[in-house]
């Protein structure tokens, strides 16, 4: 019975071991050290109806990012004309999307790119303003 | 007296395809139920179905979570065979069918699971020969579970397929303990299992899973057709997955526990076995509360060698 007993005691001290508390990264958020590089659209970009806007931009950071969102907005009206946003689990991605203007009046348009830091609120944001001309 | 023995021990292994090599957001752990004193070979099918029901947070906290239905379909061919007197081998193949839905969005994936492979030693045993009443069995053993599965990159994100992918890419490694004591035809289970996970190509990993259960059993024979009826409790629990092991990216909105109510039976006659059992959740918290467990059923049809 005494070896028994001992058995169970080391299959449980393995157990607790292995269960125990979880290695993590803990670099504390740092939105000034997230870098966004938009290479498309460029700011003060004019777009006539019917052209795409590809939106084409690299973000980069020290430690894990969880993803991003993507606004293209009328600036004056703050109306949303394309939205997006994807979960990225690294500390590196590329964003390639595409809008198709259709505006028939002439307007300034304000790209924001958010991206999350933590699922704690911190996040970092890019923002580049071009123009449509029908 | 053999069929009562022969009968548990079908449906104490037809517990191993509890086994769930794809869920890691349903907190899958392996088990190989009550091991009493068989001796013999075996080859089954066995068909396992879980749903579960996911709270998908967006991107920006504020919104309102995207809901996903997931259902995780497992067809197994799985056997035993003995290697000696103390020592059995155990394989498991399964194919599974996946699928979430969001919305009126349907997402499929099938294809072939992760292959497994235990073995099982017996440490402590009634000698057969024991004219008792009071029986008991202690086996204890080990896995590995390879990474065949169907299995797809997920290096620009896509970190949501991951536990709905048939494969996990992953080797896995498994220690299990067993004991049954059984008093003439009544008897209890109690395991624990707990499985090493290592991470994938790219540096994922699915959180260590502890899997412990408790179970009655109660041997009903009429001639040679007999019916064995279980109940109990059974406890997945899983550490948080790492978004990438190598620089400890913990996903803490991984993980947790689902505790199941357990009821089911087993019915055998000659050289066949038929196992059916149902899981209701009674307690759970996983995936930071996202993920919850909704149903686990399995049925299974074995055949002695």
């Amino acid at each position: 019975m005494k070896q028994h007993i001992q058995i169970a005691i080391i299959a449980f001290s393995i157990i607790g071991v292995l269960s125990a508390c979880q290695k993590k990264d803990d670099t504390p958020a740092q939105p000034a050290k997230v870098v966004i590089n938009v290479s498309s659209p460029v700011s003060g970009q004019l777009y006539r109806k019917g052209d795409s806007v590809y939106i084409n931009a690299s973000v980069s950071y020290i430690s894990e990012l969880h993803g991003y969102e993507l606004q293209l907005k009328n600036k004056n009206t703050g109306t949303v004309l394309y939205a997006s946003d994807e979960h990225v689990h690294s500390d590196a991605f590329a964003i390639k999307e595409a809008w198709l203007d259709t505006l028939s009046t002439a307007t300034d348009l304000q790209l924001e790119i958010t991206t999350e830091i933590d699922h704690e609120g911190n996040s970092s944001q890019a923002e580049i303003e071009f123009k449509s001309q029908p | 007296m053999k069929q009562i023995i022969c009968c548990i021990a079908l449906w104490c292994v037809a517990a191993a395809a509890y086994a769930c090599d794809v869920c890691g957001g349903a907190a899958g752990g392996q088990g190989l139920g009550i091991l009493p004193m068989y001796y013999r070979n075996f080859a089954g099918l066995q068909y396992q179905y879980r749903s579960f029901n996911s709270l998908q947070e967006q991107v920006d906290e504020n919104q309102s979570p995207r809901q996903s239905r997931e259902y995780y379909n497992t067809v197994q061919v799985w056997g035993r065979v003995h290697v000696s007197k103390r020592v059995q081998l155990f394989a498991f193949l399964p194919y599974q069918f996946n699928r979430r839905s969001v919305g009126s969005t349907v997402y499929n994936y099938n294809g072939a699971g992760d292959v497994s492979v235990w073995a099982n030693a017996t440490v402590l045993k009634t000698e057969d020969d024991c004219d008792c009443n009071w029986r008991h069995m202690l086996v204890a053993g080990g896995g590995l579970k390879a990474p065949t599965g169907k299995y797809a990159s997920h290096a620009n994100d896509k970190a949501d397929i991951l536990n709905i992918m048939p494969g996990t890419g992953t080797w896995d490694f498994a220690l299990n303990a067993n004991y049954t004591l059984r008093y003439r035809k009544a008897g209890i289970n109690t395991e624990a299992s707990y499985t090493l996970t290592t991470a994938d190509a790219e540096s994922y990993k699915y959180g260590n899973k502890l899997t412990a259960a408790l179970r009655g059993f109660y041997a009903l024979q009429y001639g040679q057709f007999t019916i064995l009826p279980q109940a109990g409790l059974r406890s997945d629990y899983s550490l948080h997955d790492y978004d990438n092991y190598k620089r400890k990216w913990l996903n803490e909105q991984s993980g947790g526990y689902i505790l199941y109510a357990t009821a089911g039976a087993q019915a055998y006659y000659g050289r066949v076995g038929l196992q059916l059992s149902y899981n209701k959740p009674v307690a759970q918290h996983y995936g930071g509360g996202n993920v919850k467990a909704l149903q686990f059923a399995d049925a299974g049809l074995f055949f002695l060698f």
